[in-house]
């Protein structure tokens, strides 16, 4: 989370667009791509790292089967 | 008839403030709204004798009008000031000084409706929350509305979401959690908002148990569902995804924020355990808001949801009051994917001297969530778990694709790369994380939620864009002219790198989850179509549709 100067307070859903993120500014578009095999692999790490996540998120959802009173 | 009375000018706290009066009747809600009107440095009350409630008259008329007691049919509304309001000072707002009525306005903390109902006398109650303080992390309460007050033609305003204590006769916990959910502003445009009464027999005539409707025997969940149709609105009903069917950090806390974001309040259901319960019951809460939490390290090159770290929500609890500060526990250490989490009050410590009595807040209490219910627009036929389990392929390409560019191209933060040290926060997190090792940091965030077309294209995107009027209207127009009608509500994935926004990519809402995927994305950084590009072109396809360039030359 990010303060900005004057006070104003910022998360992903109220900070504005960054004309200069240092990352992407760095890319060189007309450098070759290389490492197929590496990207893959890397990909294969992300997933691992967020299949429980999505486990949770496949949570069946059966209506009929809670009959509970709520008082 | 009912005698005409004055209206009563009382200092808060005395003895004739109806907090104090009725604390024998509601202990745990009086005391805890005692407390909270101190916290808001309430000074002063104003007392309207003769109040006629909608929720009472309706309740009344399902129920009390026809007891031996003789209940009366009228309320008392009670006033809340931060100021002392006087007699004097009231005549000259009705006068119409300006300066007096805009005093008495910024004064104004809410009201209170005190019910004729000796067993359980606190009806709508609307206060404000306390000032959300600086340089923390921003609190969320998008549900909330603006409610007008007249007295002898004055006007009133505050923000806040109703809640009362349930009264047994008419209401149980989950009647009075819905009718809190139900008056959310996101429902501004489409309907009445029902009152408790309302509420109970909606809930016996959509799903009959059998059992009597009045008093009020508690909803059962089918009966919640069937409330919320029966209102036009489409009901989501998520269960706990571990054992016991209690809930992960990591769904119970992202789904939430990703409701609480598109302005729906969620009611959750579990066990009770608290002081003075013999064993666990079964209860219900609304759940209001949250304060947001800084965007947490992510490791290179992955993804992870915002939200999961939520350490306080907001909850409507009709045995303790409104806006209650809940802790999110987690029962044990490990991952947030395993780990059940508890909610537990967490009031914040006195904010102007000792609290005028003991707060409720502070005894032994916990709620083990087992469900989620939520009213949504049945115009919106996803939802958020859905968006959240096929969102995957559409983000995790990012991250990786940034992560791999960057180390095959061996780059490096230079001096100077590093963000404004005047955008830094306390704790030392960047808007565009580049520190690390001597690295530039490639994970990242994302967030979801539900919006109305209109206000991606209005609010959202005016608030990603501000000063660039040109890029913003060429934004605006390639979303309404470049791409496919797309409907009311779209699923919203944004991705962000620390808190920067990279890319928004829109679902289509109206469609079968079959088909749920991106309409559109909008880039806010030329390099984000070229990373696409690479990846789709070199590693594996990815079609998040139609680009829209909002991106600075």
């Amino acid at each position: 989370m990010v303060t900005k100067p004057g006070g104003q307070k910022v998360s992903i859903w109220n900070a504005t667009a960054s004309k200069r993120v240092p990352v992407l500014d760095a890319l060189d578009v007309n450098a070759p791509f290389r490492g197929k095999a590496a990207a893959l692999a890397r990909l294969e790490r992300s997933r691992a790292k967020s299949k429980n996540v999505v486990r949770a998120f496949a949570t069946k959802v059966h209506v009929a089967s809670i009959r509970k009173p709520v008082k | 008839m009912h005698p005409p009375q004055r209206l009563g000018f009382h200092a808060f706290g005395d003895r004739d403030d109806p907090l104090v009066q009725y604390e024998g009747a509601a202990e745990a809600q009086t005391r805890y709204l005692r407390c909270y009107l101190h916290d808001l440095s309430a000074r002063s009350l104003v007392i309207e004798p003769n109040y006629f409630d909608r929720d009472y008259l309706s309740e009344f008329a399902a129920f009390y009008a026809t007891s031996s007691a003789g209940h009366r049919n009228i309320c008392q509304r009670v006033h809340y000031f931060s100021i002392d309001v006087t007699h004097a000072m009231f005549v000259s707002a009705l006068r119409g000084e300006e300066g007096v009525r805009t005093k008495v306005q910024e004064a104004y903390l809410g009201h209170v409706v005190i019910r004729p109902i000796l067993g359980a006398p606190i009806g709508r109650t609307v206060l404000r929350t306390y000032p959300d303080e600086q340089g923390r992390t921003p609190r969320m309460m998008q549900a909330f509305r603006t409610y007008k007050a007249h007295i002898a033609g004055l006007t009133l305003t505050v923000e806040g979401l109703a809640w009362q204590q349930q009264d047994e006769a008419v209401g149980s916990c989950a009647t009075v959690a819905l009718w809190s959910m139900l008056h959310s502003s996101a429902f501004d445009e489409h309907h009445a908002i029902p009152t408790t009464a309302t509420i109970t027999a909606l809930g016996h005539s959509s799903a009959p148990t059998g059992l009597r409707t009045y008093p009020d025997s508690g909803l059962q969940l089918p009966q919640v569902l069937g409330v919320i149709k029966e209102q036009g609105l489409a009901p989501l009903l998520v269960k706990g995804d571990l054992e016991h069917q209690q809930f992960s950090r990591v769904l119970f806390c992202t789904l939430l924020g990703s409701l609480l974001r598109s302005g729906y309040p969620v009611l959750v259901s579990g066990f009770l355990d608290a002081e003075g319960m013999d064993q666990p019951e079964m209860h219900s809460v609304c759940v209001v808001g949250f304060r947001s939490t800084a965007p947490a390290s992510v490791d290179d090159g992955t993804w992870q949801l915002d939200d999961q770290n939520l350490k306080h929500i907001y909850i409507h609890d009709d045995n303790l009051g409104l806006n209650a500060r809940f802790c999110v526990r987690d029962v044990s250490d490990g991952d947030p994917t395993s780990t059940a989490i508890q909610l537990v009050p967490d009031s914040p410590d006195p904010r102007n001297g000792p609290w005028p009595c003991p707060n409720p807040a502070k005894k032994f209490y916990e709620l083990t969530p087992h469900e989620m219910i939520v009213a949504v627009h049945h115009e919106l036929r996803t939802n958020p778990f859905t968006l959240q389990e096929k969102l995957v392929p559409f983000v995790e390409w990012l991250p990786a694709a940034l992560a791999h560019e960057v180390e095959q191209q061996s780059l490096q933060p230079i001096s100077g790369d590093v963000s404004d040290a005047s955008l830094r926060e306390e704790d030392g997190s960047a808007d565009v994380p580049v520190v690390g090792e001597g690295m530039f940091a490639t994970g990242m965030l994302v967030g979801t939620r539900f919006i109305r077309l209109r206000d991606y294209l209005d609010k959202e995107l005016g608030t990603l864009l501000p000063g660039q009027d040109a890029l913003l209207a060429s934004a605006r127009l390639a979303l309404w002219e470049e791409v496919p009608p797309m409907s009311l509500y779209i699923g919203l994935v944004r991705v962000s790198l620390g808190s920067a926004p990279m890319v928004d990519i829109l679902f289509d809402t109206s469609d079968s989850d079959r088909h749920l995927q991106p309409t559109a994305y909008i880039a806010f950084h030329r390099r984000v179509p070229f990373l696409l590009k690479r990846w789709s072109d070199e590693v594996q396809p990815v079609d998040l549709g139609i680009l829209i360039r909002a991106w600075a030359d």
